[in-house]
C-alpha cells in the first residue's frame, strides 16, 4: 500500500513517478490514483498552451505532448532499475488515461442516438479524423490475445508517443522487430476497425 | 475477420505479409501461390495486403497530441436534442480554439448550422469574451460566397454561442497533408481567397490569421474563410486612400499583443507593428507558397524564436517555387512575400483578377502567336458579338413605382464547375438581351456588367457603382444531369432581396428553364405589362432548338475568351449551332464575328476571312433584316474591309436605331474609330467619351478614349484615364503601354519606363519581360527608345520564326514593326504585301503611331489615299 502524502507536498512528478512504480510492482489501487491525477494535469497543460496561443483558435498540440512528458514523466530521471519498464508503465498509463477520457465523452455522445458525422464531412474544427480511442482500445486487446507483442509496440508508439529506438529498448527486441510490428499491426487493426464500423 | 489462427499460422502470414508488401499484384500471387498451401493463411496475408497502403498515415500522431484538444474542456459534449437559443443541438462535431462545435438545427428556418459554443473556462476569462464577440461582429458584417456566414450570435442559460454557415469539407491543411493540390486549383483556391478578402477589405476589415487551418475546402473545390476571429475593423479609413489606403491605428491593450501564427504572419505583424490588408497579402502569399511547393514559405521554428525578425530573414531564405510555375505566378508569390508592405500588390481585388487571369491562361492557352499590340487600339468597337445587345433607353428614367434601372450581375458559378461556366455566362447573357426589350427600364450593357464577374464585390455595392435602383443576381448549380439555378431580384436603397426564385431542370431543359425564367422576373420580379409585341420578343428566345442553344453558348463563352485557339473552338461550335437551326441569326452573327476577329488579331489571312464574315452577315439579316448585332458586324466590314466609310456609317446608325435608345457604348465606339481614322479626333473623341460615360467600368473602352486624348495631346487627362484603368485592373497591358507612352510624351523617361516594364510584364510577352537587364540600365529618352525598338525587334523575330513554321502573320505587322525601326525599305515592301491582302489596318495608316517615323515619306501618303483617307500635302 501507499503510503500517501497530501498531493500540494510532494512534487507532482515525483508522486506520478511512485504511483507508477508501485503500479508497474502490481498495486492496482496506484493505478485508480494515477488516472485523474495525470488527467487534470493534461488538463492544465493543455489549457496552458491554449492561453498562450494568443489567438486563441489553434492548440499547439505538440506543445501539449511535449510540457506533459517533461512534467510527468520523470523519463531522464530512471528512478527504475528498469528504464525500460518506466517507459512500458507510462505508455500503459496514458493509454488509460486517454481512453478513460474519451469513454466519459462517448457516454454523452452516443446517449442522445444522434445522427453520425464525421469530421471528414462536416464543419472541421480540427484537421486529422481523431480515432476512436474507445474502439481502438477495444481491438488492442483482440490483437494483443493474437500477439501480445504487437499490441505493446501500438501501446508505445500510439498512447506513449515514443520513438521506434524507445519502443525497441523498452520491450527488448531490435528496432527492426518494432518496424515489422508496427507496420503489420496497423494494418490489422485497421482493417478490425472498417469491420466494426 | 477470423483470427482464430495457430501461433504458427500467424508467424507465417506476418512473414508472407513482410515479404509481398513491397511486390507488383501480380508478384504478389506468385509469391502466394508458390509458398503459401494453406488457405486460411492465404486469404489473411490478402486482406491485411488491402490495407497496407491505408495505414500508412494511420496512428502516426500520438494519442496525447489528437486528444489535447477536447482536455481542455471541463464537460462533454452537450447532449442531441439540447437547445440553445433557437438551436437544437444534433451532434458534435468536434471541439477546437475556444470551444466546441456542434452540428445544430436552425428550428425555425428548418437548416442545418454548425454552433460554436463557448467553453466555460474560456467565457470567464474576459480577454476570451471579448475574442469571441469581435469574431462574431467582424464576420457577421461580411457576406461573401467564400466567406462563412454567420447567422447569429448570442448567449442562453449562461452558454455563449456562435451560429454559423455549415461547410462540408476540408481544411485546406488536410488536403495539403493528404494529396496537395494542382496547379490549376492552387491558383483558383488562391483567387477565392483573394476575392474572400476583397469583400472583407473592403469593408475594412482585415483577416489577420489567414493559414491553411482556417481554410476550409468543400469536395466540388469551393473555398471558405473561417475565423474572422483576431479580424479588426480598420479605425482611420482616410477618403482619398478608399479601398486601399487605410492603415489600421490599434489601440490600447491590443497593440502589444502579436496575435496570427507564426509561419503565415506578416513581418510587420510579427513585430508587433500596425497592419493593414497588405499583411493578409503576406499570408496570401505563404498560403499559396505552400501549395505550389507543399512545404512552408516561412520556417516556424526560426520564425518562432525572434518574432522580431520573422519574416525577413526567412522570407529571403526560403527556397524557390518550382520552376514549372508560369512566372507571372512566381512573380505574384514573390510580390506578396516581399518583407516590406510596400513592394506588395496594393489591394486583394487585383491580386483576385491576376489570379484570375492566369486560370484563364492556363486553361485556354493562347500562346504559341507572336504578340502585336496594335489590338490594342483596333479591336474596341470592332468586335460587337452579341455584346451589342442588351442596352436601352440607358439615359431615360423613369420615376414609377417598380424597377427602373435594373443590372443583370453575372450569375454565380457555385461549385467552380468549370464544365458549366459558359452556361452561367449564357443565362446572363440571355436575360440581359430580354430584359432590354422592356420599355423604360434601363439595363446596364453586358460589357459593363460583366467587370463584376470573380470580382466578389456585393450585390448592393455593385448597384450602387452601377447607379441602378435594382440589382439581380443569380447561381447555377449542375449535378447528376440536373441543373438549378436561383435567382434574386436585391432592391439597392436597402440591400434587401424583393424577389427570389429557384429553378430546377433536367440539363437538357436548359432552353424552358430559360424561358420560365425570363417570364417570371418580367412578371414577379421587375413587374412590367409590356405590350403584346414586346411580350413576344421577350418570350421568345434565339432559337427553339435546345442543342443549338447549348452549342451556341459554349460558342460565344470560348470566343469571349479569345486567342486563336478558342476562337477556332467557337467557330467550330457556332458552325454546328447554325447547322442544327439554320434560323438562328444570332449564331450566324456570333459565326461571323470569328471571321471578323481573327483578321483583325492577324490570326487570318482577310482574302479568305472577309468573305466568310460577309457570307454569314448576309444569312442573319435574311433571317431578321433588323437585327442589330447585324448590322453592328456589317459597318465594321464596310469599315475595315471595302473602306466605304458612308456605308460603314449608314449600317452603325441602322444597329443604332433597332434599339430605341441613343446608346450602345460598343458601337459609339465603333463609330468613334471611324472618325479617328478619318482624322476627326475631336469628334471621335466626343463619341467615346459618351462611350465611356454609358459604360464607365469597360477598361478597353477608357483606354480608348485615354489613347484619343493621347491622340490630340491631352497628356494629363489621358494619364489620369490611364491610371484610372490600371487602380482597378492591374494586368491590363493596353493601359500600361498607353501610360508609358503618356508619360514619354510628358518628358517624364523614368515614369515611362517603369509603366513599359509593367506593361511587358502583364501582356507576359517575354519580350524585355519584367526581369530583364535591359530595364535595369534603360534611363532618359534614350533609355525609353532603346527599350522600344528591343521590343520590336523581339516581336519580328517571334513573327519571323513563326512564319519559318509555316503559319500565318500579317504583313502589316512585319511593316509595322519595320517602320517603328525606321527601316522604310523593309516597312514599305511589307505595306505592298499588306495592300495584296487588304489588310483591315490600313485604315489607320494616317493616325497609327507606327509610321511616326515615316510620316515625311511619299510612299506612305500614297498609301493613305490609295485607302481612301484624306492627305493633306
Amino acid at each position: 500500500m501507499i503510503n500517501q502524502r497530501p498531493s500540494g507536498e510532494e512534487p507532482r512528478t515525483e508522486r506520478v513517478t511512485r504511483l507508477l512504480a508501485a503500479w508497474g510492482a502490481g498495486d492496482e489501487s496506484a493505478l485508480a490514483q494515477l488516472v485523474p491525477l495525470v488527467q487534470s494535469e493534461l488538463r492544465q497543460i493543455a489549457r496552458r498552451q491554449m492561453r498562450r496561443e494568443r489567438n486563441g483558435h489553434t492548440l499547439q498540440t505538440t506543445a501539449v505532448v511535449n510540457e506533459a512528458y517533461l512534467r510527468l514523466f520523470d523519463v531522464t530521471g530512471m528512478r527504475f532499475r528498469d528504464p525500460g519498464h518506466f517507459l512500458a508503465m507510462s505508455a500503459r498509463l496514458m493509454r488509460r488515461v486517454l481512453v478513460d477520457h474519451a469513454r466519459s465523452r462517448g457516454a454523452v455522445k452516443r446517449g442522445g442516438g444522434a445522427v453520425k458525422v464525421t469530421l471528414d464531412d462536416a464543419f472541421s474544427v480540427s484537421d486529422e479524423r481523431t480515432p476512436d480511442l474507445v474502439a481502438l482500445d477495444d481491438a488492442l486487446e483482440a490483437l494483443a490475445a493474437l500477439d501480445r507483442r504487437k499490441s505493446q509496440v501500438v501501446e508505445m508508439r500510439f498512447f506513449g508517443g515514443f520513438s521506434v529506438a524507445e519502443t525497441a529498448k523498452a520491450l527488448s527486441v531490435s528496432p527492426e522487430t518494432v518496424m515489422r510490428d508496427w507496420r503489420l499491426a496497423k494494418a490489422w487493426l485497421l482493417r478490425e476497425l472498417r469491420h466494426a464500423d | 475477420m477470423p483470427t482464430d489462427l495457430t501461433p504458427g499460422e500467424w508467424q507465417e502470414v506476418e512473414r508472407l505479409y513482410h515479404r509481398a508488401r513491397d511486390l507488383t499484384e501480380q508478384e504478389r500471387a506468385t509469391l502466394l501461390e508458390a509458398e503459401c498451401a494453406d488457405a486460411g493463411v492465404r486469404s489473411e496475408v490478402e486482406s491485411l495486403l488491402q490495407y497496407d497502403v491505408a495505414a500508412d498515415g494511420y496512428l502516426e500522431r500520438p494519442a496525447l497530441e489528437a486528444a489535447a484538444a477536447s482536455l481542455v474542456f471541463d464537460r462533454g459534449p452537450l447532449p442531441a436534442g439540447r437547445r440553445i437559443g433557437g438551436y437544437e443541438v444534433r451532434s458534435f462535431l468536434g471541439a477546437g480554439g475556444m470551444g466546441e462545435v456542434y452540428l445544430a438545427r436552425d428550428v425555425r428556418l428548418e437548416r442545418d448550422v454548425a454552433l460554436k459554443v463557448l467553453e466555460r473556462f474560456v467565457a470567464s476569462d474576459p480577454e476570451y469574451l471579448r475574442r469571441f464577440e469581435e469574431e462574431a461582429r467582424a464576420a457577421s458584417g461580411l457576406t461573401h460566397p467564400n466567406i462563412v456566414t454567420i447567422y447569429g450570435v448570442g448567449e442562453d442559460d449562461g452558454v455563449a454561442y456562435i451560429a454559423m454557415e455549415l461547410v462540408r469539407g476540408r481544411t485546406l491543411r488536410a488536403v495539403l497533408s493528404a494529396e496537395g493540390v494542382a496547379l490549376e486549383q492552387a491558383i483558383d483556391l488562391a483567387a477565392q481567397l483573394a476575392e474572400a478578402l476583397a469583400a472583407a477589405h473592403a469593408a475594412g476589415i482585415v483577416h489577420r490569421d489567414l493559414k491553411p487551418e482556417n481554410l476550409m475546402v468543400t469536395a466540388g473545390g469551393l473555398l471558405k474563410v473561417l475565423d474572422f476571429g483576431i479580424a479588426k475593423r480598420r479605425h482611420t479609413v482616410t477618403p482619398d486612400a478608399g479601398l486601399t489606403g487605410g492603415v489600421e491605428s490599434r489601440s490600447d491593450t491590443a497593440r502589444s499583443a502579436i496575435s496570427g501564427t507564426l509561419g503565415y504572419m506578416s513581418p510587420e505583424q510579427a513585430a508587433g507593428r500596425p497592419v493593414d490588408h497588405r499583411s493578409d497579402l503576406f499570408s496570401l502569399g505563404a498560403i499559396l507558397y505552400e501549395m505550389l511547393n507543399r512545404r512552408q514559405a516561412l520556417d516556424q521554428d526560426s520564425a518562432g524564436s525572434d518574432p522580431q525578425t520573422n519574416g525577413r530573414a526567412a522570407v529571403t531564405s526560403r527556397a524557390p517555387v518550382p520552376a514549372d510555375v508560369p512566372a507571372p505566378l512566381r512573380d505574384l508569390v514573390d510580390r506578396c512575400l516581399a518583407a516590406d508592405a510596400e513592394a506588395r500588390d496594393s489591394n486583394s481585388h487585383d491580386v483576385a483578377i491576376i489570379l484570375r487571369q492566369l486560370q484563364e491562361e492556363l486553361r485556354y492557352p493562347t500562346a504559341g502567336r507572336p504578340v502585336t499590340r496594335r489590338r490594342a487600339l483596333w479591336m474596341v468597337g470592332a468586335a460587337t458579338l452579341s455584346t451589342a445587345a442588351g442596352v436601352a433607353a440607358w439615359s431615360r428614367w423613369s420615376a414609377g413605382p417598380a424597377v427602373a434601372s435594373l443590372a443583370v450581375l453575372p450569375f454565380t458559378n457555385v461549385d467552380r464547375d468549370p464544365a458549366i461556366d459558359y452556361l452561367c455566362d449564357g443565362i446572363t447573357d440571355s436575360l440581359i438581351r430580354r430584359v432590354a426589350y422592356v420599355p423604360d427600364l434601363s439595363v446596364r450593357p453586358r460589357s459593363t456588367v460583366f467587370n463584376f464577374k470573380h470580382t466578389g464585390v456585393d450585390a448592393r455595392a455593385a448597384g450602387r457603382q452601377l447607379g441602378v435602383d435594382a440589382v439581380m443576381t443569380g447561381t447555377v448549380t449542375a449535378s447528376a444531369g440536373r441543373l438549378v439555378v436561383t435567382v434574386e431580384l436585391i432592391d439597392v436603397a436597402t440591400g434587401e432581396p424583393t424577389w427570389s426564385d429557384r429553378y430546377e431542370r433536367p440539363a437538357s431543359d436548359l432552353l424552358t428553364l430559360q424561358h420560365d425564367l425570363a417570364i417570371a422576373i418580367l412578371d414577379e420580379g421587375i413587374r412590367r405589362k409590356p405590350d403584346a409585341s414586346v411580350r413576344r420578343q421577350f418570350e421568345r428566345g434565339p432559337t427553339e432548338d435546345g442543342e443549338a442553344n447549348d452549342l451556341f453558348l459554349r460558342g460565344v463563352y470560348r470566343h469571349r475568351i479569345g486567342g486563336e485557339d478558342n476562337y477556332l473552338v467557337a467557330r467550330g461550335l457556332l458552325a454546328q449551332a447554325v447547322a442544327k437551326d439554320p434560323t438562328f441569326a444570332l449564331a450566324f452573327v456570333s459565326l461571323a464575328s470569328t471571321f471578323t476577329v481573327m483578321t483583325i488579331d492577324g490570326y487570318e489571312r482577310p482574302t479568305t476571312a472577309w468573305p466568310e464574315s460577309n457570307r454569314n452577315i448576309r444569312r442573319a439579316l435574311e433571317i431578321d433584316p433588323a437585327m442589330p448585332e447585324a448590322h453592328a458586324e456589317r459597318a465594321s466590314s464596310w469599315f475595315f474591309f471595302d473602306h466605304d466609310w458612308e456605308a460603314a456609317e449608314r449600317e452603325w446608325n441602322r444597329a443604332l436605331e433597332a434599339h430605341a435608345s441613343p446608346a450602345l457604348p460598343d458601337l459609339l465606339s465603333g463609330a468613334a474609330l471611324k472618325l479617328w481614322a478619318l482624322g476627326r479626333a475631336d469628334e471621335a473623341l466626343a463619341l467615346a467619351r459618351r462611350a465611356r460615360t454609358l459604360d464607365p467600368l469597360t477598361p478597353a473602352l477608357a483606354a480608348q478614349e485615354a489613347d484619343l486624348l493621347l491622340h490630340v495631346g491631352r497628356l494629363d487627362a489621358a494619364a489620369r484615364i490611364y491610371s484610372d484603368v490600371l487602380s482597378r485592373v492591374p494586368g491590363n497591358a493596353e493601359a500600361w503601354f498607353g501610360l508609358a507612352e503618356t508619360r514619354r510624351a510628358q518628358g517624364d523617361y523614368d515614369q515611362a519606363i517603369a509603366a513599359l516594364q509593367r506593361g511587358h510584364g502583364a501582356a507576359s510577352d517575354g519580350s524585355a519581360g519584367a526581369r530583364s537587364p535591359l530595364f535595369q540600365r534603360a534611363h532618359g529618352a534614350s533609355g525609353y527608345r532603346e527599350l522600344e525598338r528591343a521590343a520590336v525587334r523581339l516581336e519580328l523575330e517571334q513573327a519571323e520564326a513563326y512564319l519559318a513554321r509555316g503559319g500565318y502573320v500579317s504583313p502589316l505587322d512585319l511593316a509595322r514593326g519595320y517602320a517603328r525601326l525606321a527601316d522604310a525599305e523593309r516597312a514599305f515592301v511589307f505595306l505592298d504585301l499588306a495592300f495584296e491582302e487588304n489588310a483591315p489596318g490600313l485604315v489607320f495608316l494616317n493616325v497609327d503611331r507606327a509610321w511616326d517615323a515615316l510620316r515625311g515619306d511619299d510612299r506612305l501618303a500614297a498609301a493613305a489615299r490609295a485607302v481612301g483617307l484624306p492627305v493633306h500635302s
